[in-house]
């Protein structure tokens, strides 16, 4: 007995209306704290922000990542349950006043009721009887109903906008597909980032979250990158123009991707997210052995072979255009100057170990050499390489959300801008030469604003009937 | 005539407006509020004007775009969709002691404008779209609503809050209660959905320029932070215990909100939004 208790219960609690104004107000607050709190963040970028204490605190409370968090979707699946309870438990009764043929009203509300008129028409009352549903259609702009009460009265009824009152439950449940579209889209989607140099090709992408590669199932290659300034400066426009390879190598597609003007291709889409420059260094490299001189060029962080060694590897760990050292140095060291120009920093290595790293100067080619060295490297030149920021996304979800957005604004339209509105008429024939026409008109949602569009019915009416009627 | 001509005009134009509008609350004469109604449509006709001649003034500089994209347009569209609401609402129901209330919204949005950077630059490119428009003129629309509103629901404190005594003043010269409660849940049924559209056209434009529709940046949440706050306000109108006064505050509380969601997100926190200040 005790069960069937708590659950009712649970559904009453779950279907208030007081439940949804409170999990609205925490849902506020809560996502208020995610504004204050920066998300995403380190470890370490919150120990200098709040000391180690309170960044303890916030990483394990999830509020570095609170829209993501356990407590958070606790909440949203809340206020999803109470959208469904409340729902089910108004939309049955809803459903059935609609389905239902509203009745006449009493005499109370064609003689006392607020929106309410009397017409006396003098003149053939079979005249008048015959007339009454064209007059009515014409004042009301509808086609009335006829609903036979008895045989002395005719009760004509207009309605407009029965179904609006489903507007609530339309934007209720478009929220629901709402919510369960970027569901989707969390659990099936992903972003990533793909930085490509004019002429590279690629098939994967970096996850945003974590050092996870994802594979795309084809390849991407950006065949030119164009910033386009206005006179003062300001990036007007910058694009990518791409072609879309197989695997096998077989061409898909040109296309270009600008800011605003994404590229889509199998269910995935590339944004044009923004561009930046890398160094590409020349190497000149002298085999000390074998005089033998080589051009390498280079980018940061990716080893090549040295010549004519065995299985020796050099690497550009870091490039400075102009690098600079700090004053004292600049006097206990025997660098000529503070400001040393382009200098890339080399380490070599091989299947042994790492040497010791050691920079190298464009203007100064002496400078960090040393005679033991099986390979001399000297830095010839560099130049900036510009490369495209795609931002790049699969997200199944969006077109559920798109449909639940237009759904909700119908819903709006519907729940807050339309009313129900009912006007009844009645006639009765008082004797040979006379018949009597009241009229009640309410509307379910905004009573107040109907009562100005009553008085233009109203008017409408008594000129219909203005034939009949004694001024 | 230039556009800071015709805006620096428009403020005194408006602070007549609001003196007016004291005036016809403290002597109560139709003809001083009737006044109120005459100036503070004309300035809203000369600011229309000058957001026309802004307008044109961008395309004969050759970057041409309609006046929304930088905090001075937005505070310049801001003082004059509030303005219109105002006239609109005043036209319909006519109740010009609002006007003593919300004109002073309409002239410090519009002073402060004199503040700010009024210089008409180029946009850049994540901000070349039609999106623009359409978000920032919904947006602003359910901004300005919830502006008028917030004033309704003041008025509907102080007069449902004494019975007399020192406020006797106040319960003579105020609408009844109930009609201020009504007119302020009017206006939200109006502004939310505008405000909902606003969310809506802004999170199509975030799609096709960041790769997103939703990405939690602070700007993006608070503006989810008055649509919640609103959203409890209309159903409180059927809540029970709910109604009245506490819907007043929620009213308050959302405008509040709102005016962090435009002004304090941009100048006290960072985001993607960052680009929208000055």
């Amino acid at each position: 007995m005790r069960e069937v208790i708590n659950i009712n219960t649970l559904y009453d609690r779950l279907s208030s209306i007081r439940l949804t104004i409170f999990l609205c107000i925490i849902l506020a607050v809560v996502s208020v704290l995610g504004t204050l709190i920066p998300q995403n963040l380190a470890v370490a970028q919150y120990q200098a922000l709040y000391g180690s204490r309170v960044a303890g605190i916030v990483t394990a409370l999830g509020l570095s990542d609170l829209y993501h968090s356990v407590g958070f979707v606790i909440l949203l699946c809340l206020l999803a349950a109470n959208l469904v309870a409340c729902t089910a438990k108004r939309l049955p009764g809803t459903w059935r006043s609609l389905r239902r043929e509203p009745s006449p009203p009493s005499d109370a509300a064609f003689h006392n009721g607020k929106c309410r008129e009397t017409f006396v028409c003098s003149g053939a009352a079979g005249e008048v009887e015959s007339q009454l549903g064209r007059v009515v259609a014409k004042a009301l702009g509808r086609r009335p109903r006829e609903v036979a009460v008895d045989s002395i009265h005719r009760f004509l009824v207009v309605e407009k906008n029965r179904y609006s009152r489903l507007g609530p439950y339309l934007a209720h449940a478009s929220i629901l597909l709402i919510l369960l579209g970027t569901l989707w889209g969390a659990l099936q989607g992903f972003k990533g980032a793909l930085q490509l140099t004019e002429g590279e090709t690629s098939s994967e992408v970096w996850l945003q979250t974590g050092a996870r590669k994802v594979p795309l199932g084809f390849e991407i290659r950006c065949d030119r990158f164009v910033i386009d300034e206005y006179p003062d400066g300001t990036p007007r426009e910058y694009r990518s123009e791409v072609t879309l390879f197989e695997g096998s190598g077989a061409r898909i597609m040109n296309g270009a991707i600008r800011v605003n003007h994404p590229l889509t291709y199998r269910g995935i889409t590339f944004y044009q997210s923004t561009y930046g420059s890398i160094p590409e260094l020349t190497l000149q490299i002298r085999d000390q052995e074998s005089s033998e001189e080589s051009l390498v060029k280079t980018e940061l962080n990716a080893p090549f072979l040295l010549p004519g060694s065995q299985g020796d590897r050099a690497m550009i760990v870091a490039f400075q255009p102009d690098l600079q050292i700090p004053e004292e140095m600049a006097r206990v060291t025997s660098f000529p100057r503070r400001n040393l120009g382009p200098a890339a920093r080399v380490v070599i290595f091989n299947e042994k170990g790492f040497e010791e790293p050691f920079w190298v100067f464009k203007d100064l080619p002496d400078m960090g050499q040393k005679e033991e060295r099986p390979h001399q490297i000297v830095l010839k030149d560099f130049r900036q390489i510009s490369y495209t920021g795609l931002q790049v996304a699969k997200d199944p979800g969006t077109p559920l959300v798109w449909i639940g957005c237009t759904l909700l604004v119908i819903g709006f339209v519907m729940a807050l801008l339309m009313d129900h509105e009912i006007v009844w008429v009645k006639g009765e024939a008082v004797g040979e030469n006379e018949y009597v026409v009241h009229m009640a008109g309410r509307a379910v949602r905004h009573p107040g604003v109907y009562a100005t569009r009553f008085e233009r019915q109203k008017l409408r009416l008594e000129r219909g009937l203005s034939q009949w009627l004694n001024t | 005539m230039t556009e800071s001509h015709l805006i620096g005009l428009c403020i005194w134009i408006y602070m007549a407006s609001w003196l007016l509008y004291l005036l016809h609350v403290a002597f109560r004469k139709k003809a001083l509020g009737l006044a109120g109604d005459m100036v503070a449509l004309t300035g809203a006709v000369l600011q229309a004007l000058s957001i026309g001649v802004r307008w044109m003034e961008s395309y004969r500089m050759g970057i041409g775009h309609a006046p929304l994209s930088n905090l001075y347009e937005s505070m310049v569209f801001f003082a004059w969709t509030i303005a219109v609401i105002y006239l609109v609402f005043v036209r319909k129901f006519k109740d010009r002691l609002l006007g003593a209330l919300v004109m002073p919204l309409v002239f410090l949005a519009l002073a402060s404008t004199s503040l700010m950077n009024p210089e008409i630059r180029p946009l850049v490119p994540a901000l070349q779209s039609n999106w623009l428009t359409a978000h920032v003129i919904t947006c602003f629309l359910g901004y300005a609503a919830f502006a008028v509103a917030f004033s309704l629901s003041v008025l509907y404190l102080l007069k449902s809050r004494g019975r007399g005594g020192s406020e006797g003043f106040l319960q003579m010269h105020l609408p009844p209660a109930d009609l201020l409660d009504d007119f302020s849940y009017r206006i939200i049924a109006v502004g939310f959905p505008m405000m909902t559209l606003g969310i809506i056209t802004g999170a199509a434009w975030a799609n096709s320029a960041w790769g997103t529709y939703w990405s939690w940046d602070p700007k993006e949440t608070w503006s989810l932070i008055v649509w919640l706050i609103y959203a409890a306000y209309l159903h409180a109108r059927i809540a029970r215990g709910w109604q009245g006064r506490r819907a007043a505050w929620l009213s308050i509380l959302g405008f509040a909100a709102t005016m962090f969601c435009y002004l304090g997100v941009n100048l006290l926190l960072s985001g993607l939004h960052s680009y929208a200040t000055g």
